[in-house]
């Protein structure tokens, strides 16, 4: 494992170690690129630390540095995010779908809406294609045409495969970055039924034991956990000169970099950047635009959950192994904008008690409780709408422990968000009563797993962040590859579209270095 | 200053409270190890108000000793909790006697079940109904015993995962 110095420029610092940057690690270390890698969290070992219980979990891996909610509909906790090497590789379900074409020209497709910040993203299919191909492989993404094979169904899917072909629907196994067989020196999933936890056997792709091994074997890679970034500075007002950090044993440092790029989910990215004040730089670093912290997306979701006659046993195996994709288009006739999947999924007795319908108690929730091997469950993932005032910003009053504010994330669904998610629960319930459910439940959206567009990719440098690349507009040397970049949030599970966007961002930052353009 | 029972618990459980972190989850992180079925915090009539609470939030068939068992959870989050969340907990259990004392009993512990419900029912948007259900939630449905009464057999990878055992058979 390389050690970088701290005061002599390292090739590239990368901030945070999930889908975008420990991608990123691997794709420019395996180039020959000197990388420090900052994490927050620690570093885990899946066989000690991983556990099958969700309590334990959630308190183990979950990012619960103070964030406040805002908005009329913020969830108590704003976002269910990971705070460890792997990010939040360690606690998504594994989906990994690409983007419809027309969603990644959404303006054009859809026109102006009222109320929106809609804009297209200044790539397309065409040129993604190769880039999603080499994620799949990276991830061994399983399904039809993809390196794995697909899955066989679990009996969530089975219940949900039955009542959507009754109504002429097209279920299918999902496309799922876990292992059906062995792949990539990693075992094929043995159906634990513990996805969100952290995959122990790591079957479910993750970046802690995929790119980040693979990065750390070329030697070039300097991974520091527990590291928590607090600033990029600057050597001259457009050039950055690094990263001022606190170590794990508490101690502020600056690593200097020729790169920096900040990888650390939508809500951080944007409050390291708004942290990153200067005084040529007053509304924050990569500002200009006033866009950075705004068009925060979070996808329209919900789950619909339903109790049969019979056991379903719905616990077991792959938590997302079936998909519904019927509803991915968009039909203006609907009444909402673009499209959604459902997608299975099901919780633990714990969550299930917590999340099914907050604030349920008394004689009917003991009874759905009771029957908790007799329920089955799906969720909506849909594209919603970007809203300028759907944000993250700096606290007016609240500071984190190093005395920089902590962030403010605002969400307010549009009205067509709501819409759709309606629409959404009324196919999910017509699905269950047609497989034979007795009694069926909408429960509203868990903490956001999926945050994205804090800092939109586009090519007017006044109303986006960064450009085609991730480069940010106002600065030479200054990158950002997670989901903050995404212009709109398309409907589906973002992984994927993430770790593809980092390995085009990795090629051309090598060709970039190669050429000594940076 | 007198130090009374109540105090001399709080104080020492003051450090323990820190780290319950995330107020939405905190509950769960603070665990009782109780060896009878008295209460620390609360006095007995307290307490058994709270466990009434309990089981009228989850009023499982099966649930007594898993009731009380909660209630002791909340008594030991409770003790040592600040004083904000005890005089929540105080006037809270106040408040469901004499809203049962209005109705001609004793007490709310005193009430039958779907009177017990009516009450709670009338207070349940206050901070400390809100409070007792999501430590009640959380503690409650977290407990291995409890998960196989609903039927979760909880952690399958001691035995391999659910791959040889069922995960795709649906048998109706």
């Amino acid at each position: 494992m390389a050690r970088y110095a701290l005061d002599e420029p390292v090739d590239v610092c990368i901030i945070g170690s999930g889908a975008g940057g420990g991608t990123l690690a691997k794709e420019l270390t395996r180039r020959g690129a000197g990388v420090v890698l900052l994490e927050a969290g620690p570093r885990l070992v899946p066989e000690k630390d991983f556990e099958n219980d969700e309590w334990t979990m959630f308190s183990k891996i979950s990012w619960l540095d103070t964030r406040q909610s805002g908005g009329r509909d913020g969830t108590p906790l704003p976002a269910w995010i990971v705070k460890a090497v792997g990010g939040t590789t360690i606690h998504f379900a594994g989906a990994s779908l690409r983007f419809q074409p027309r969603e990644w020209k959404v303006k054009t497709t859809y026109g102006d809406i009222p109320g929106t910040n809609l804009d297209d993203w200044p790539i397309g299919a065409d040129e993604m294609l190769p880039y999603y191909k080499q994620a799949e492989a990276a991830m061994g993404v399983a399904g039809a045409d993809r390196p794995n094979p697909p899955h066989t169904p679990n009996t969530n899917f089975l219940v949900m495969t039955r009542g959507a072909e009754k109504l002429g629907l097209h279920p299918r196994p999902g496309f799922m970055a876990i292992n059906s067989v062995p792949y990539d020196g990693r075992p094929a999933c043995i159906q634990c039924g513990f996805c969100f936890q952290g995959c122990i056997p790591r079957a479910k792709w993750s970046t802690l034991y995929e790119a980040i091994p693979k990065a750390e074997a070329t030697g070039k890679l300097d991974l520091r956990p527990s590291s928590q970034a607090l600033k990029v500075t600057l050597s001259a007002p457009n050039t950055v000169r690094g990263v001022l950090y606190v170590d794990e044993l508490g101690r502020q440092q600056e690593q200097r970099a020729r790169v920096v790029v900040v990888a650390g989910n939508s809500i951080e990215t944007a409050r390291l950047l708004l942290n990153s004040w200067t005084p040529a730089h007053p509304q924050g670093l990569a500002n200009s635009s006033g866009q950075v912290g705004r068009n925060y997306m979070r996808h329209v979701t919900g789950s619909v959950y339903a109790q049969f006659p019979k056991p379903v046993h719905a616990y077991k195996g792959i938590t997302m192994m079936g998909i519904v994709s019927d509803f991915e288009r968009h039909d203006e006739k609907r009444g909402f904008a673009g499209g959604f999947h459902l997608e299975t999924l099901f919780l633990g007795a714990p969550f299930m008690a917590f999340f099914v319908k907050p604030g349920w108690w008394g004689p009917d929730f003991a009874d759905w409780m009771d029957h908790y091997d007799y329920l089955a469950g799906m969720w909506i993932v849909g594209e919603d709408l970007p809203q300028a005032q759907n944000s993250v910003t700096l606290h007016p009053d609240v500071k984190d422990r190093f005395g920089l504010p902590v962030p403010l994330v605002s969400f307010t669904d549009h009205e067509l968000d709501r819409r759709m998610r309606q629409f959404a629960y009324e196919r999910g319930r017509e699905i269950y009563e047609a497989a034979g459910a007795t009694k069926v439940v909408y429960t509203p959206p868990y903490p956001a797993t999926h945050n994205l567009g804090t800092c939109r990719m586009g090519t007017d440098p006044t109303r986006s962040v960064v450009d085609r690349f991730g480069k940010a507009h106002d600065l030479k040397n200054l990158y950002i590859c997670d989901g903050s970049v995404f212009t709109t949030s398309a409907a589906e599970n973002p992984t994927l579209t993430i770790v593809s966007l980092a390995i085009r961002q990795g090629e051309h930052l090598a060709e970039q270095m190669k050429k000594r353009a940076l | 200053m007198a130090l009374t029972r109540r105090r001399l618990i709080a104080s020492a459980s003051a450090a323990s409270a820190a780290v319950a972190g995330a107020p939405w989850f905190g509950a769960r992180l603070l665990h009782a190890d109780y060896r009878t079925g008295s209460f620390r915090f609360f006095t007995e009539p307290e307490g058994r108000v709270i466990e009434r609470l309990v089981a009228t939030l989850v009023p499982h068939g099966w649930g007594e000793a898993n009731w009380t068992r909660t209630a002791q959870h909340l008594d030991a989050t409770v003790g040592g909790g600040g004083p904000a969340t005890q005089k929540l907990y105080l006037e809270g259990i106040r408040m469901l006697d004499e809203a049962a004392r209005r109705t001609g009993a004793k007490g709310f512990a005193d009430l039958a079940p779907t009177a017990r419900a009516e009450v709670v029912k009338s207070i349940e948007g206050t901070p400390f109904i809100q409070a007792v259900y999501g430590a009640t939630i959380g503690h409650f449905y977290g407990q291995p015993d409890v998960w196989k009464r609903v039927g979760y057999p909880g952690p399958s990878i001691h035995h391999g995962g659910y791959v040889m055992s069922g995960f795709d058979r649906l048998d109706w």
